[in-house]
């Protein structure tokens, strides 16, 4: 019965549930007391995925499978909700009547990242990619005071659909090819059908699910709409957790389907470069500062591409690692957004004005996320790109590497716009300090010390990540 | 790890000294200001002893230290001191603690300002020593960005275009560098990031031609390389005192460290061949330098131009392969830092005083500031390559150099020279001696602690003038090994 122990995360995640559930149950004080329910049940799954972190388990005939690399991506989805969730905190921008009710939501969209991690079979895959988008089809429409909210919440809706309908197609051609849904069988199968068009067409299909969770050209319409519609909370979780759990399953198929050599390989490395320089030449010219973090987010898909095209162990460890820094960097920049802009309303640069003056904390933790995602050091963001950069050099994608190594220069010049703005120049409506509560200033400088302790100290974490990249099958 | 880890102890001053800002209240300017002036006196004092107990006749690397950082990926924790660094490690220490001093005035912002200046010693002390190509890049950047902020927050005239522009080119610089990198990394197959290492293997001759001119364009736009120079200039002139100085001092020889320590010996091969080429470029650098230098107007575009005309010749030392010659490039580079350094400080005065840079409102200060004017005046004919001051021995050294492999290249530069002279008398004359052409509020001269920082400037200057042994001896023997391993 030990066994079961490795299914202690998810056993937390229910609990956590029933907690929120009883939360909403009451009529008093909905929001604090849903949002500790979730403090209390995200602390415990995170405690409850770094205690299974060793395990290495099958269960429900072999569909679901707990090994390292899906317990660290359990680490990730709960520190992702738990941020989330901190963010949020009283619910500004949503609709007054829902505000309790993110929280639940964001959990059953965790739940689904988690199942998502440990899915090794393409239909209980499929679902969990299903759960996770589906709370997050309901929480985007319920913004408050925003009617392109409404716009967005319809794109993200329609455009999820049919990338899952396509999804769906390419999975049942692969079943249609392969006669299973298993992963390691179909692996097995791939080498001999890789000159099959249909197949390896399929299997591409199959992999733009993932691509549309994470916001990869040409499935990236519905980023900036949903950034900008959805309140801070909501999009912080899309932004964070939501594309850890995307890009960990991705990591997965792409390492155990050794496909080096074959077309698919080709057109991610051209999807990995149209992101980028899409990405971080539209973030140019964007006001609206979560618009440009959209933007950058589909940059930044674009970079984690360029590491899983290597087709390598070293490859997905790199992605992995990446996309747990890219979790707490994005988290910063979003905790920046929600505080400056604490009435729910969307910032723009303008808004940062002066914040240096008015919350130096607050301004250094921008400057410090801001720098991780442009791949500065000493922040995390710049071993995180040189890992990347490094897989894909190693199978000789160097003009891959040259473009991106490129594209970060063009992505420091909007980071450093959003600096300018927060630094150097003055605030014209003088709106006097702006005062942070105590969790807020923790959770700043928690966030700041990460990003740079694991700048300049990366490798425990990425010794975990590298192994758990390894023991893949 | 063998006997003190005296180079961490060196990294962690500036380190300190960033943490003891952070944690300062910003309403204690005093105290932050000390705590600065405290790390950069600790980091000379370590650099003095790493001098004086220097070996300049042991082959390698001295004060050696190696920890296992990221085993999964071959970065290791590897610094050691050489003749090639040690004198940049110095050059740093000092122009650190001037500037500290120099900007010792500065009322606006001054936590943030210090906490800046920090981290970018922190990147430069990390270059000059690391032995680790991972880590040789990681410092090369921590040192770019905080001069962004320093340049746009408390610079001058068009400060956010120069900031932003220097930024970008410097960074467009390692974005060539880092594939360079890692190309280098896969291409060796060592599973190491270890330069001395990296410098054992052997690489292919068509490897060596095509990775050559990414390192040396991607670390040659930092040290000024024409065509890609035009960040400099407008960013030494945007850039408050301190920052100038670092910059043009220190920041842009870690370019021409790059070349040296990571393109010339990894790369020998392509070093040979692409080297009539870049001797080429860094004529046009000297040439091009000196005739613009001519032309200008604002003190510190004269300087900013000078120091485009003298990194070439850094540059064109580098390029000739030959001892001689790559003994005066960091002989020069040594002697650039101060010069440009004392240049910077003694216009920052200037400026802060009369609010303009320009020589056609100056004019007579020698007899004003004559104090001040010496400064000046001293930096300028260092520059012009005067005997008794130790410009004049690296750019010999560099000539004797190109003249052996270059010898149309050397005339031409020696012709240069006559230009060089020509901007540095024009405004010597302008500026300070004559009639003054406006009339300023009467200011007073620099009284004693400003001129300490300067001065000691001016005492490296000379010191090494009439003793370049002292600095030759302890930069010859590593040239002659690197020389060596270039034939």
């Amino acid at each position: 019965m030990t066994r079961w122990i490795a299914l202690f995360p998810e056993a937390a995640l229910g609990v956590t549930a029933l907690l929120i559930f009883a939360a909403l149950m009451t009529d008093r004080q909905r929001t604090w007391r849903a949002r500790a329910a979730a403090f209390t049940g995200g602390a415990l799954v995170l405690a409850a995925s770094l205690l299974t972190l060793g395990r290495s388990e099958e269960f429900f005939w072999a569909t679901y499978r707990v090994d390292a690399f899906s317990q660290l991506v359990k680490v990730g989805v709960a520190a992702g909700f738990l941020l989330s969730a901190a963010i949020v905190k009283d619910g500004a921008g949503q609709r007054e009547d829902a505000r309790a009710e993110i929280f639940f939501f964001l959990l059953t969209s965790a739940a689904g990242l988690v199942a998502l991690a440990s899915a090794v079979e393409l239909v209980s895959l499929y679902l969990s990619l299903e759960i996770a988008s589906f709370s997050l089809f309901v929480l985007v429409p319920l913004r408050d005071r925003f009617e392109l909210g409404r716009e967005a919440a319809l794109k993200f809706l329609v455009v999820g659909l049919a990338a899952s309908a396509v999804t769906l197609f390419g999975l049942s051609l692969v079943v249609g090819f392969t006669g299973t849904t298993r992963i390691d069988e179909i692996a097995l199968q791939l080498p001999g059908l890789a000159s099959q068009p249909a197949a390896v067409f399929g299997f591409a299909l199959f992999l733009s699910g993932l691509l549309f969770k994470l916001a990869v050209f040409p499935f990236h319409f519905w980023a900036p709409d949903v950034y900008q519609g959805a309140s801070h909370g909501v999009a912080a979780f899309v932004a964070t957790a939501s594309k850890v759990g995307a890009l960990a399953v991705l990591a997965r198929l792409i390492t155990v389907a050794a496909l080096t050599g074959t077309q698919l390989v080709m057109a991610l490395a051209v999807l990995a470069a149209v992101s980028m320089t899409l990405g971080n030449l539209v973030a140019i010219v964007q006001h609206d500062l979560k618009r440009m973090l959209a933007y950058s987010a589909i940059a930044q898909a674009g970079y984690v591409l360029v590491g899983l095209v290597a087709f390598t162990p070293d490859g997905a460890a790199a992605a992995l690692f990446y996309g747990l820094l890219y979790l707490l960097m994005n988290s910063a920049a979003f905790l920046v957004v929600a505080r400056v802009a604490a009435d729910g309303s969307n910032p723009t640069l303008d808004d940062l004005r002066g914040l240096h003056s008015r919350s130096p904390l607050l301004a250094a933790t921008l400057l410090l996320a801001l720098f991780a995602l442009a791949g500065v050091p000493p922040t995390a963001g710049f071993v995180g790109k040189w890992f990347l950069f490094s897989a894909a050099m190693s199978q000789g994608w160097w003009f891959l590497v040259l473009l991106g190594a490129l594209n970060s220069t063009v992505s420091v010049y909007y980071y450093l716009v959003a600096v300018k703005h927060a630094y150097l120049l003055p605030d014209e409506r003088n709106r006097g300090p702006l005062p942070l509560s105590s969790g807020d200033r923790a959770l700043c400088y928690a966030l700041s010390g990460a990003v740079v302790l694991l700048g300049v100290f990366p490798t425990p974490l990425y010794q975990w990540a590298g192994r758990a990249a390894r023991l893949l099958p | 790890m063998s006997g003190f880890p005296l180079l961490t102890v060196l990294l962690a001053c500036p380190v300190l000294g960033l943490a003891g800002v952070l944690v300062t209240p910003a309403r204690f300017p005093g105290v932050i200001k000390r705590i600065a002036a405290a790390s950069a006196i600790a980091a000379l004092a370590v650099v003095a002893v790493l001098w004086a107990r220097f070996a300049p006749n042991r082959p390698g690397y001295q004060f050696l230290e190696l920890t296992s950082w990221v085993p999964a990926f071959g970065i290791s924790w590897h610094n050691g001191v050489d003749g090639l660094n040690l004198p940049l490690l110095a050059l740093t220490s000092v122009v650190y603690l001037t500037g500290v001093l120099v900007m010792w005035e500065l009322k606006e912002r001054v936590k943030e300002f210090f906490a800046f200046m920090t981290l970018l010693v922190v990147g430069v002390f990390g270059v000059f020593m690391t032995l680790d190509l991972f880590f040789f890049v990681f410092y090369y950047e921590v040192a770019v960005l905080p001069m962004y902020l320093l340049i746009a927050i408390w610079g001058s005239t068009r400060k956010e275009y120069g900031a932003m522009k220097l930024t970008l080119y410097l960074l467009v610089g390692t974005a060539l560098v880092v594939p360079a990198a890692l190309a280098l990394y896969w291409g060796a197959g060592l599973g190491s990031f270890d330069l001395t290492r990296l410098a054992a293997a052997h690489y292919a001759r068509d490897f060596q031609l095509l990775v050559y001119p990414f390192l040396f364009v991607g670390f040659g736009i930092l040290a000024g390389m024409w065509p890609l120079h035009t960040w400099s200039p407008v960013g030494h002139v945007a850039a408050p005192t301190a920052v100038s100085m670092l910059h043009a001092g220190v920041l842009m020889k870690l370019g021409a460290y790059g070349i040296l320590r990571v393109a010339m010996p990894l790369l020998p091969e392509g070093a040979h061949y692409w080297a009539a080429a870049t001797a080429t470029l860094a004529t046009v650098n000297i040439v091009y330098g000196a005739f613009v230098a001519l032309s200008q107007t604002d003190l510190k575009f004269v300087i900013g131009y000078s120091s485009v005309s003298h990194m070439g010749i850094v540059l064109l030392g580098l390029s000739t392969l030959s001892e001689a010659g790559i003994n005066g490039a960091v002989f020069q580079m040594f002697s650039h830092g101060i010069m440009t350094a004392l240049f910077f400080a003694s216009v920052g005065y200037i400026y802060d005083r009369l609010h303009t840079r320009d020589v056609g409102r100056l004019g007579g200060l020698s007899r004003s500031m004559p104090v001040a004017s010496a400064f000046f005046i001293i930096a300028a004919l260092t520059g012009a390559g005067v005997p008794g001051f130790s410009s004049f021995w690296a750019e010999l050294l560099v000539f004797l150099g190109t003249l052996k492999t270059f010898p149309i290249l050397a005339v031409i530069v020696v012709a240069a020279l006559t230009v060089t002279l020509a901007y540095s008398i024009r405004v010597i004359v302008l500026a300070f001696f004559g009639e003054p052409r406006e009339a300023h509020p009467p200011v007073a001269d620099m009284g004693a602690f400003p001129s300490l920082p300067r001065a000691i400037l001016v005492a490296f200057l000379l010191l090494f003038g009439f003793a370049p042994h002292l600095i030759l001896d302890v930069i010859a023997p590593a040239t002659r090994s690197l020389v060596r391993l270039l034939s």
